[in-house]
């Protein structure tokens, strides 16, 4: 299943969780009052190896929704409308922090006066420096990014915490944030964190507290009576692990649960497309996620333009996508490679124009030097114009993704053939090592900050790295772009911010480095006895405003 | 030997008169041959000729799936709805717009190939080196027990994956795999009936009369564990059907373009309670057909083999 | 009879060692421990640290001599997965399966016994070709097919059928409150049982019934009648002893299987025991956990072989072991 990484990008297993673009439930329209007490029981489709969070044993989108979220403060929770994501100072906050720019930017939080920790300590900059450090300098510690640009940080004021950038950091909303959150100082400090954290934790900063989590079975919380805002409405809540996807719905039409958050497997849009009675519903498809057909732009035969447009041109994209999704009213191909959570920091329409045109496929190819064989396949120079898709093993909504394109494919004159590998080894040896021509799997952002550079700068070729590390796998190498694709992940005003991310998004989509398909729709299930706010957030999962939900008897 | 017993079939007399016959040199000659005998009763026995012939039909259906299906193999229709049976598509049409039922055929090869050769090929090694071990006691026995010992207990799920990453999910490797893991099972089982059997006079006798060692197992003693064999021959095509389903729910199974009718069940396992729910239930009745025929080939096969079975 | 146990027990040691030298070196050379990091965007680094922290460049050897000598003093190890203690993941997880096995190998051996013995007596009669097909129905049913069916029909199909607010049986889990031998445990247990029950009772109740008949044939069984006994005592004291052997030892075999051919119903049922367990240990490169996971199921298929094979001596005193 898919790792999530705390920041920035990470490519994804499978589809996991989005936003919601429009969620709501008895909220909308209809104001109900929520009604105090009562249980409710989410079905958990994952279950988190640990809850050591920065530790490399986390990672896990589910842990962090369920167990995180509800219970770790943070300096700015992300807010969704159903069209944009927004960094919102959280509630351990007193207001946006100030921010001194330069070449050292020095980000002062002012931490509410009223935020405590569960046995009443306060919650001060110590905190802030506490997690910095163990980041930082700790070891196994999940993703350092963006906590190796902090020089330092000053707790000399309780109240404030100082922390001084050792460079320009655009994505710094999501420090002390993320997936990760703050950590009791004064709870931890000395001891070893790991073994404190992993199996679960009693104190909170949230509305939220761990009561217990009996591994593979449950994870419970109950109301943190020293969360200092809105008092949850519920008594408990408990996630169940339901380990069989196909059981979800057998659990939810019992009332085993009456909260389910499936992935958008063919099965699962069959279900809802049966009806799903006294539930309601909610599909996002603006979600974190874009699933696409990576072409590795330096092997045979994606090293040739030519030939990637053609593909490009070869592909009923809007088919596809509704063939998948077209059961929860999902129709359109994604046009960006950078998720919709952040379409306002790049072009989300560059690939529009790649439509099923099979004139322009043979204008280009034969342009290109290539000839139809007799069996109808592109042929140039003894070599045909055959190529493997190599995805995740198990996933059907993917095989039947590749088997679409294969056949529309082989009608444009390209022989395909379909390799699936274990996850671990896709994204672990295969797309490092560039043993590949096209991928079909998913990149997922968990915070709305576009990872450009991360993925398609020259400088993170794993080919030109130590190790092979860098996340290019696509090879992907347009000198002139370079200075933009840098410029999103560093220019500090958004506006420039933006202009250079479409720049880069158009460049990309000039040269077909590779083809978005779909977004990965998110499915929240709800049911009817289910009141309050509820509704998906693509960063923080859909349980971050739990604590509003009621259950009526 | 034994007096002939109070029965009414004859059959019964003639078998005795076999063994006997074999025995002595100086009895007569038995009227009918072991085949013709073999013969006659595996005919008489109803379920058997119906398991037969179901088990025929779908051999045809399937390895002649080039010619019988009615739509080209794997070929899609983008277009197309998934629809339940119709006149036009007896078993439907699936997710990518497929003919249903040449996807079953086709999967068919798959399973029954992987099913049947499993069970040849355990059952036969299983059986030989379980009675050897039976009969010849001793080091030979521990030797035996010991290696299956060691194979059961190293976790067999865990042999299964590890053998499968290593060397790829195909159905041959499968089939390899799986029958390693089976023959084990045979063997024990054949060991504990042949240690049984060893005790009995007529394997004394056949000793006081000089037969060889491996004349008595190969025909006195595997002969009378025919129950046993049998029985495990036939379970274990079901068995290794539906092993290669489990795989596939694992995600170890075979990989497409094949498919199996395990991999069609595990695909379409969450369609139960929709409108789908067809898409399980024609595999899932391909491999009950083949299980029940081969399963009542084998009671046939058990009869007309067995000296001593009541019919 | 002492004796031999103790020799059985004693040949075991050497057996455990390298069954479980062969799995440590297996499971470490076709899964990586750090494979699930992969898709991190630090990836390279954290891997890197997670290798350097667990030696796991060390040759093999080295590694299992590091694993073994913890062992033996009864530390099983950390998991690569969760970080925690080995012990107190298979410990819950042995439990949970127990459960499982006992109610299912309970009910498994009451039925298939009664039904292999009825068929037999009553041999080419109408009931005998009802469980007969029945029984077929259930060998040829992939397990996952069964349990997803099952839990449909019995699930919410019978709730709503008996227009209830509750479920009549759950399908997540053994317990909805906080434990206990209840009625709600009861609820629980229903499904998962019926599955494995199904699994099981069709594969040996045919070895019943198969050697059921032969034994019904036999000499021994023609004198028992001679004599005048009533069938009953001659089919139930008579026929049944031996007709048990090789079911015994098909017991045998299954409880040393059933431990991986449960993860099926655990997974389906979402019971975290020994299947599921092991499956995900298996996947992640937990070697620890695999381990553990294989000294605990070996002591099980060790101690029912040897079970099996002193109940042949006791069910049929011709056999005699040496």
């Amino acid at each position: 299943m898919a790792m999530i990484a705390t920041l920035g990008l990470v490519a994804a297993g499978c589809g996991d969780s989005e936003e919601t673009d429009e969620g709501s439930s008895g909220g909308d329209g209809t104001e109900q009052t929520v009604p105090t007490g009562g249980e409710l029981v989410v079905a958990a489709e994952q279950e988190p190896d640990c809850t050591d969070w920065i530790a490399s044993c986390s990672g896990s989108s589910w842990g962090f929704w369920m167990m995180n979220v509800t219970t770790l403060p943070r300096a700015f929770d992300v807010s969704w409308d159903g069209e944009t994501a927004e960094y919102v100072p959280s509630a351990a906050l007193a207001g946006e922090p100030e921010v001194t720019e330069g070449d050292q930017p020095v980000i002062t939080y002012s931490i509410d006066p009223e935020a405590v920790w569960s046995d009443g300590t306060p919650i001060t900059s110590t905190d802030f420096k506490y997690t910095f450090d163990q980041i930082a300098n700790g070891e196994d510690i999940y993703d350092k990014t963006g906590y190796d640009k902090i020089a330092s940080v000053d707790d000399a004021d309780p109240a404030k915490a100082v922390v001084t950038l050792s460079e320009p950091y655009a994505g710094w909303k999501q420090l002390f944030g993320g997936g990760y959150g703050i950590l009791p100082a004064h709870l931890l400090e000395g001891k070893d964190r790991a073994a404190e954290m992993a199996e679960g934790y009693s104190f909170s900063a949230g509305p939220w507290k761990i009561e217990k989590w009996e591994r593979g079975v449950e994870a419970v919380l109950v109301p943190n009576e020293t969360w200092w805002g809105e008092a949850p409405k519920l008594e408990k809540v408990t996630f169940k692990f339901v380990t069989d996807t196909a059981q979800q719905f057998t659990v939810l039409k019992q009332g085993e649960a009456l909260v389910g958050y499936p992935q958008p497997q063919l099965d699962v849009i069959e279900q809802l497309e049966g009806g799903l009675d006294g539930f309601e519903s909610a599909v996002n498809d603006k979600t974190g996620n874009i699933e696409a057909l990576w072409l590795n732009n330096a092997k045979a035969p994606f090293d040739s333009l030519a030939v990637r447009q053609a593909v490009a041109y070869s592909l009923d994209r809007d088919a596809i996508v509704k063939r998948l999704f077209g059961g929860i009213g999902v129709e359109q191909a994604a046009q960006s490679l950078e998720p919709a959570l952040v379409a306002d920091l790049n072009d989300n329409e560059a690939f529009a124009g790649y439509t099923l045109d099979l004139d322009k496929v043979t204008e280009l190819m034969e342009g290109d030097g290539w000839t139809k064989g007799s069996d109808g396949i592109w042929e140039k120079g003894g070599q045909k114009a055959a190529f493997s898709i190599q995805s995740t093993q198990g996933n059907a909504r993917r095989e039947l993704t590749q088997q679409i394109m294969q056949e529309q494919l082989k009608a444009a004159g390209f022989e395909v053939s379909i390799e699936n590998k274990p996850a671990g080894d896709l994204f672990g040896q295969i797309l490092p090592a560039g043993d590949y021509q096209a991928g079909l799997y998913a990149q997922v952002l968990t915070a709305p900050e576009p990872g450009m550079c991360t993925l398609f700068c020259d400088k993170n070729n794993p080919d030109k790295n130590a190790e092979q590390s860098g996340q290019n796998w696509q090879r992907v190498f347009l000198p002139d772009a370079e200075a933009d694709l840098a410029a999103v992940e560093t220019a500090l005003d958004p506006a420039e911010r933006a202009a250079a991310g479409k720049r880069a998004m158009q460049a990309l989509a000039e040269n077909v480095v590779s083809l978005p398909l779909d977004p990965l729709p998110n499915i929240l299930l709800w049911s009817d006895k289910v009141v309050g706010p509820v509704q998906d957030n693509p960063v923080m999962g859909p349980f971050f405003n739990i604590h509003e939900w009621g259950v009526q008897a | 030997m034994s007096e002939a017993p109070p029965r009414p079939e004859p059959g019964v007399v003639d078998a005795v008169d076999a063994v006997v016959g074999d025995l002595l040199p100086t009895a007569e000659a038995v009227p009918r041959t072991q085949w013709q005998l073999f013969r006659r009763r595996f005919v008489r026995h109803r379920a058997a000729m119906a398991g037969t012939a179901v088990l025929l039909l779908l051999l045809v259906a399937c390895f002649g799936a080039d010619w019988i299906a009615p739509a080209e193999k794997g070929k899609q229709d983008l277009l197309a709805e998934p629809a339940g049976p119709s006149w036009d598509h007896p078993f439907g049409v699936d997710q990518l717009g497929r003919d249903y039922l040449t996807e079953v055929l086709y999967a068919g090869q798959v399973s029954l190939r992987i099913g049947l050769a499993v069970a040849v090929i355990s059952t036969v090694v299983g059986s030989i080196l379980g009675a050897l071990a039976g009969y010849a006691g001793g080091w030979v026995d521990s030797a035996l027990m010991r290696l299956t010992d060691l194979f059961l207990v190293i976790p067999q799920i865990a042999l299964l994956a590890i053998a499968l990453k290593r060397f790829g999910s195909s159905p041959l490797v499968i089939t390899l795999v799986l029958a390693a893991l089976f023959w084990m099972g045979v063997a024990r089982v054949v060991r504990s009936q042949v240690l049984v059997i060893k005790q009995r006079e007529f394997v004394e006798a056949a000793r006081a009369a000089g037969a060889s060692d491996l004349r008595i197992v190969a025909r006195h003693i595997l002969p009378n564990c025919i129950g046993p064999i049998t029985v495990n021959a036939t379970l274990a095509v079901a068995l290794a059907i539906v092993a290669e389903s489990t795989l596939s729910f694992l995600g170890f199974g075979v990989q497409r373009p094949d498919t199996s009718w395990g991999n069609m069940l595990t695909d379409a396992r969450g369609f139960v309670g929709t409108d789908l729910s067809f898409l399980i239930y024609s595999p899932g009745l391909m491999l009950l057909l083949v299980t029940l025929a081969i399963n009542f080939i084998g009671d046939g096969l058990r009869d007309a083999l067995d000296p001593q079975s009541t019919r | 009879m002492f004796a031999y146990s103790v020799r059985r027990l004693l040949v075991s040691i050497p057996l455990l060692i390298v069954a479980t030298f062969l799995v440590f070196w297996s499971v470490r050379t076709t899964f990586d421990p750090t494979a699930k990091l992969a898709t991190s965007r630090d990836s390279a680094r954290v891997r890197a640290e997670m290798r350097e922290r667990l030696g796991l460049d060390d040759p093999i050897v080295v590694q299992y001599g590091r694993w073994l000598g913890d062992a033996v003093t009864g530390d099983l190890g950390t998991s690569t997965r969760t970080r925690q203690e080995v012990s107190s993941m298979v410990w819950p997880a042995l439990g949970n399966t127990v459960q499982l096995i006992v109610w299912g190998f309970g009910v498994s051996l009451v039925v298939a016994v009664g039904i292999g013995v009825f068929s037999a007596v009553r041999q080419y009669s109408i009931p005998d070709y009802v469980f007969t097909a029945l029984s077929y129905v259930g060998l040829a049913m992939p397990p996952f097919w069964f349990a997803l069916v099952a839990s449909q029909l019995l699930g919410p199909g019978l709730k709503d059928a008996l227009g209830l607010d509750d479920p009549v049986f759950y399908v997540v889990g053994l317990h909805s409150d906080d434990g206990g031998l209840d009625l709600d445990y009861l609820q629980h247990l229903f499904l998962p049982v019926l599955t494995l029950t199904v699994q099981i009772v069709a594969s040996w109740s045919r070895y019943q019934r198969s050697t059921m008949l032969e034994v019904l044939s036999t000499d021994y069984i023609r004198t028992a009648r001679a004599k005048g006994l009533r069938e009953r005592v001659v089919v139930g004291r008579h026929a049944l002893r031996n007709a048990l052997v090789p079911v015994v030892s098909v017991v045998a075999i299954d409880a040393g299987l059933l431990f991986g051919g449960l993860i099926i119903t655990e997974t389906i049922f979402s019971i975290p025991g020994m299947g599921r367990l092991f499956v995900e240990a298996l996947t992640a490169g937990d070697a620890e956990t695999v381990l553990a996971w294989t000294l605990v199921s070996a002591v099980f298929v060790i101690v029912f072989n040897l079970l099996a094979d002193l109940a042949y001596g006791l069910l049929d005193p011709r056999v005699r072991l040496s």
